[in-house]
């Protein structure tokens, strides 16, 4: 009985929590923790449930208050939906876990119960957009996470946080003004809102009103672009990611910028017509994007002095090969894309939550004040050199699994170009990244990075638990992929 | 009808399944976890650990022996990576495994000795083993994917050796190491995709017939294969990071380093060129040559043969100059590695320019990496053995060693005489069979330009003999500088049982040079696509002739002459100028260009936001000042408006007034004219002073109304100055500053993808 429900319950369960958390923070603060905790557990046992359904059944369709389509809300569980649900969850709750004690050094003790309600608020609309089936549905869930992205910046008060909050504010109302504008021309030509609808009206509204499809084509890029960080849309996230504090970084890097790929996804597969798509070239406007992204991004972020700065910066990158393998189109391609956006949410969460832990220990976030830090804080240490590795894509880490299909997936493309786009790319990152594990490893401890303080363990184990995941979806590919090879398969329409 | 020898091979040999190449390689991988967890506790345990891991590595290679004379032995991990790590051991590649873990345990053995002053030890000798398991991985690996992947992690897992001092030198050699390797790894990807994507299989086998059929440029594919294996086995001008890093590296990480490290990039362009790119061998008659020949010429490994021929021929002739000019031991010997890998490199190319015919050159080459494995690991020990003392190894410093340590540098004569190639000592055989292979690529291809490289080969051979000359009378003779005569030159036993053992085995294999050629090469260039002929020649060969021990003696003589010339002008003491070095000549200059690419274009881009935001922010601040004005002027127009209202009133108070004093003394006027009338005088009057009290009230709600007029115009004002304030401050003080660019971009994006996607497409 409530396994049936468990797509509503996802979203509905954080929901509550973060109501719930403030009034447990006057009354009962010590519950706080343990209730966001609770909440998240409980979703990532949904999200299991989901998993094992949806590999039983291959789809779960589910209408809110009995009420079927074209009126009622829908949500579609496929395999792209439940691998988007995995990742937020595993990559939520670890953070979470982590957010505990790292909070404590970063935030004020009134608001710290906030920041759990506005984290919880944030992982429901991301589980709503991966699963929702109503693009107006989907509209609203972009909004609220909007909103509770911004908090989680600004929630810092200081100068630089609320500034980055500010412009993140702005541009994504920008965003989401586009996506609106698009929502409402596709409504004007079909009369749906209902993605299934909406796909088979459009076939005719192709014919008959192309250029609303075509205005609203360019309004939905250019929206979820920049709520995606797509170059040249992306000025606002360096700021944005790397004043926040640690764990909200993770999420927003990790997470929150690829669900907005992941529902651009959907809507260039799903919803138009795909005869429509190969007449304009949105693709290839896409994957010359992409490809600057990931050349370069990599190349800001080689300049950068702040670490989460880089972080951040490897970020546009990163979500570069995502839109490539979007952009790319053959089945391999889009395996690594949609890959990508799991590996990526791992292995940038350990980043950023280990130059979390640097920060914490040393008060420094300059790369240069951190030499010797792999030697003082081992744990930490380590785990960086394993997500930097993976950045880099080197063997037995996942960072390598996703750019293997991306690689492949030009070549069945027939663009052998874009697989040396993606090496070169594993060069620059290891122009950036080597150097800093070389500093932290191979050169005499200094300054703060000589005492680092003590890391609580919760911490530490968030940190492991990420690096574990690292090297085991690098060791053994095979389930994520087989996951989303499924997954491809549908929005290819090779098998459904 | 002639049936060719290979399918012959090939068809009694068997495949047959074992775990032991996996448990070659994980073996070390379980010793250097072992070996990390007890050196946390005691040194002479771990030290224990880590000789044994290696003895029983070489004991699990030793035992693949029986199951590789069979046929290849295979083993398959499913379930991990894209393609599960997949071993496969031909007798080949048990050659290079064997030829690994013999001298990894012996060098080892050394390190015991030589790492017993060093700092950070137990991460030595962990990574020691590590990269041990890489090496092996990358020799025992069955598809090239399992290949790269021990390959890239070789690349990092050594960097830490020779990076081991941590001095500003090391860091340097360890950095361009790490770059060029990753690079070249990225390169090997590259094939990997390449040739993945249009064959669908990653095998290492025969697969021209498949590659010829699909739409692959093989010599794009060769040319990565190459650049990728190219810079691991020093190939010019691949080869800068090889005489930087060599020497940092602690004399036993140099030893492997330089011997065996090397030979994996030999090891793959001979797998690539010699084997992916041959076709499957058919039954083609080759009783006719000149048919299979022509049937052949076309083949593209053929073609890149030539070119490695000459790469070959370069690497060793730069390699030899640059060792002659060098003074520093394990520099020479560094830039002597670079140089004897161009022999093999040459033996390589000849075995793939001469396709089926190629057997002398494939037997060279693979002699040649045996023998200068033995002698390079050993020189490097040998020195290292003297380092352990002296800390020095420059021989203009340190000098006179024979007197010191008699033992090294009969050990040290017995190496030179093995690399010079002198009969009797191990090096003989190996450049016979190479010049043989040289001789007979050019006289196959009656092409001129071979026969000058033949002569290049002879000067070279003459140039090592000067170079090792030099580096023995550097280090062994003359006299013992002070600082280093006091010293006790006393070491363990391991020092001289490896050192011993290294002597005997390039003695043993000099005198019976015959005995590894049947037992290890021949079977290995079986596992090839050779012919019969060829094999035959090879088996029964003899090198013990006039005309071979003849060549030797022609390069003894020049090389005497060689040496007493270059001596006697001095030319040693040339340091060679900076601007010959590729590295001046090539990758500064491109590492400076990429650096100033990428730093101008971030610059530039940087500046065009700061300028985009500045010019927005004054833009602005124009805009403000102008509001402000006008807001101002607005003020100061109400203020002027009250002003003269309040002047208005005041007048009218006055006037007021005066009609009041008029009433007044009208009143009184009346009062005294008519007395009787007071009444209504008083009543007139007092009705008058209502009225002009009014007037009054009047005229001070007016000046009130204008006061508080006044201060809201100020307040409305008042937020409009501050924003102007605060831009009057620093840019960076102010927080909109960003958004104007943003939207601007926004739109422009937004514009644009309108107008592309509208404009092209492609509607009916």
């Amino acid at each position: 009985m409530i396994v049936k429900h468990a797509p509503a319950l996802l979203v509905a369960i954080p929901l509550v929590a973060a109501y719930l958390l403030p009034l447990f923070a006057r009354r009962l603060k010590h519950l706080v923790v343990p209730a966001a905790l609770f909440a998240l557990l409980l979703c990532s046992a949904g999200s299991l449930s989901l998993l094992f359904q949806v590999m039983h059944t291959g789809l779960i369709i589910y209408h809110f208050g009995n009420w079927p389509p074209p009126v009622g809300i829908e949500f579609v569980v496929d395999r792209l939906a439940v691998f988007t649900v995995l990742t937020l969850s595993l990559v939520g709750f670890v953070v979470l876990v982590y957010s505990i004690d790292d909070l404590r050094h970063e935030l004020r003790e009134d608001v710290r119960g906030w920041y759990y309600t506005l984290f919880l608020t944030l992982l429901a609309s991301l589980y709503g957009m991966a699963m929702t089936n109503d693009i107006f549905n989907l509209f609203v869930f972009i909004e609220i996470s909007a909103i509770a992205s911004c908090g989680l910046i600004s929630i810092k008060e200081d100068r630089a946080c609320i500034e980055a909050a500010f412009k993140y504010l702005l541009l994504s109302a920008l965003g989401s003004g586009c996506i609106l504008l698009a929502i409402a021309l596709l409504y004007m030509v079909t009369g749906h809102l209902n993605m299934t609808y909406l796909a088979q009206a459009m076939l005719q509204a192709a014919e008959l009103y192309p250029y609303n499809l075509l205005a609203s084509l360019a309004l939905l890029v250019v929206g979820l672009g920049i709520k995606a960080a797509l170059f040249p849309l992306h000025v606002w996230l360096p700021d944005a990611h790397a004043a926040a504090p640690s764990p909200s970084s993770a999420v927003l890097s990790g997470l929150v910028i690829k669900i907005y790929a992941v529902a651009m996804i959907r809507l260039l597969f799903q919803v138009y017509p795909a005869a429509f798509l190969a007449r304009t070239p949105v693709a290839e406007i896409i994957l010359w994007l992409s490809t600057l992204a990931i050349l370069l991004g990599s190349i800001f972020a080689m300049v950068q002095e702040d670490l989460k700065r880089m972080l951040a910066y490897s970020s546009v990158a990163q979500i570069g090969y995502v839109f490539l393998g979007v952009a790319l189109g053959s089945e391999n391609a889009l395996t690594g894309g949609i890959l990508h956006i799991f590996n990526h949410a791992v292995m940038k969460a350990l980043l950023f939550l280990a130059a979390g832990a640097f920060i914490y220990a040393t008060g420094t976030r300059k790369i240069r004040d951190l030499s010797g830090i792999g030697q003082t804080m081992p744990a930490a240490g380590v785990a960086f050199a394993i997500g930097a590795l993976s950045m880099v894509g080197i063997p037995l880490t996942n960072g390598f699994v996703s750019k293997w299909y991306l690689a492949l997936g030009a070549l069945d493309a027939g663009r052998p170009f874009f697989t040396a786009i993606v090496l070169v790319s594993s060069l620059l990152n290891g122009i950036y990244f080597l150097p800093i594990l070389i500093n932290a490893f191979f050169r005499k401890p200094s300054g703060n990075a000589a005492a680092p303080r003590a890391l609580p363990t919760p911490m530490t184990a968030a940190i492991v638990v990420l690096a574990a995941a690292v090297i085991v979806f690098g060791f053994f590919p095979g389930r994520m992929a087989g996951i989303v090879v499924l997954a491809v398969h549908r929005l290819l329409g090779v098998w459904q | 009808m002639m049936i060719a020898a290979v399918p012959e091979v090939n068809a009694t040999a068997e495949i047959i399944t074992s775990i032991l190449p996996a448990a070659a390689v994980a073996i070390p991988l379980a010793g250097s976890v072992a070996a990390f967890l007890l050196g946390l506790r005691s040194d002479r345990l771990r030290n224990a650990c880590v000789v044994v891991t290696t003895l029983l590595t070489l004991a699990a290679v030793l035992f693949m022996y029986p199951l590789v004379l069979r046929g290849p032995a295979t083993w398959e991990i499913a379930g991990v990576l894209q393609f599960g790590i997949f071993f496969r051991v031909d007798f080949f590649s048990f050659v290079f495994a064997a030829l690994i873990s013999l001298i990894w345990f012996l060098a080892t053995l050394h390190a015991t000795a030589y790492m017993a002053h060093e700092d950070a030890q137990t991460r030595f000798f962990v990574f020691l083993l590590a990269t041990l398991a890489s090496c092996l991985g990358v020799v025992l690996a069955g598809d090239l994917f399992s290949l790269f992947l021990f390959f890239e992690l070789m690349t990092l897992l050594s960097y830490v050796l020779v990076i081991h001092d941590e001095t500003k030198d090391a860091m340097h050699a360890g950095a361009v190491m790490l770059y060029l390797g990753v690079a070249g790894g990225l390169c090997l990807l590259m094939g990997i995709f390449l040739l993945y994507g249009s064959i669908g299989t990653l095998e290492i086998k025969p697969l021209y017939d498949l590659i010829a059929v699909s739409s692959l440029n093989p010599y794009v594919v060769m040319l990565l294969f190459m650049v990728g294996f190219g810079v691991k086995a020093g190939m010019i001008p691949l080869h800068i990071w090889l005489p930087k890093a060599h020497p940092v590296a602690p004399s036993p990480a140099s030893a492997l380093l330089s011997a065996l490290m090397i030979n994996t990039g030999a090891y793959g362009i001979f797998r690539v060129v010699g084997m992916i790119f041959t076709p499957q061998a058919t039954g083609v008659d080759h009783g006719d040559a000149s048919a299979v020949h022509a049937a052949l010429e076309m083949l593209p490994s053929m073609q890149v043969g030539y070119v490695i021929i000459w790469i070959g021929i370069i690497t060793m002739f730069l390699g030899a100059l640059m060792a002659l000019l060098s003074t520093a031991a394990k520099k020479i010997l560094a830039y002597s590695s670079v140089s004897q890998m161009g022999y093999i490199l040459m033996g390589i190319g000849v075995a793939a320019y001469l396709g089926t015919e190629g057997a002398m050159g494939f037997a060279g080459a693979l002699y040649h990496i045996i023998n200068h494995a033995f002698f390079k690991a050993g020189f490097f020990l040998m020195v290292g053995t003297i380092n352990m003392v002296t800390h020095e190894l420059d021989i203009t410093v340190v000098r006179g060693m024979l007197q010191k340590v008699p033992f090294v540098a009969i050990v040290f004569l017995i190496g030179f005489a093995g690399i010079g190639g002198i009969p009797g000592f191990n090096g003989y055989i190996s450049k016979t069979l190479l010049h043989h292979a040289i001789v007979e690529a050019a006289e196959h291809s009656h092409s001129m330009p071979l026969f000058f490289a033949e002569k290049i080969f002879t000067v070279t051979s003459a140039m090592t003999l000067c170079y090792f000359t030099k580096l023995f009378r550097g280090l062994f003779l003359g006299k013992v500088p002070d600082r280093f005569a006091a010293k006790s030159y006393r070491y363990p036993w391991p020092v001289y049982a490896v050192l011993g053992a290294f002597g005997a085995v390039i003695l043993a294999i000099g005198l019976f040079p015959h005995f590894l050629l049947k037992l290890a090469v021949i079977p290995a260039a079986r596992g090839f696509a050779y012919n019969h002929h060829a094999l035959e020649h090879l088996q029964e060969i003899n090198v013990w002739n006039r005309h071979d021990v003849q060549g030797i003696l022609v390069v003894l003589a020049l090389a005497a002459v060689l040496y007493l010339a270059l001596d006697r002008f001095n030319f040693f003491a040339e340091k060679p100028p900076r601007w010959l070095s590729v590295e001046y000549l090539f990758y500064l200059p491109a590492v400076r260009f990429l650096l100033q690419t990428v730093c101008t274009a971030s610059a530039r881009f940087d500046s065009f936001i700061n300028n985009t935001y500045l010019q927005s922010c004054r833009l602005a601040r124009g805009a403000c000042r102008l509001v402000t004005l006008f807001d101002a002027s607005v003020n100061e127009a109400y203020k002027r408006g009250g002003g003269a209202v309040r002047t208005v009133a005041e007048r009218t108070g006055q006037f007021d007034g005066a009609l009041n004093q008029a009433y007044e003394r009208s009143g009184s006027l009346a009062r005294r004219l008519a007395d009787r009338t007071e009444q209504l005088d008083s009543a007139l009057n007092g009705a008058y002073e209502k009225s002009g009290a009014a007037a009054k009230e009047l005229v001070h709600k007016t000046a009130d109304l204008d006061e508080a007029l006044d201060s809201a115009y100020e307040q409305a004002g008042e937020p409009s100055r501050r924003l102007r304030d605060r831009l009057r401050g620093h840019p960076s003080d102010w927080n909109i500053k960003n958004l104007n660019f943003d939207a601007l971009l926004v739109a422009l994006m937004l514009g644009l993808l309108l107008f592309i996607i509208i404009y092209y497409a492609r509607l009916q």
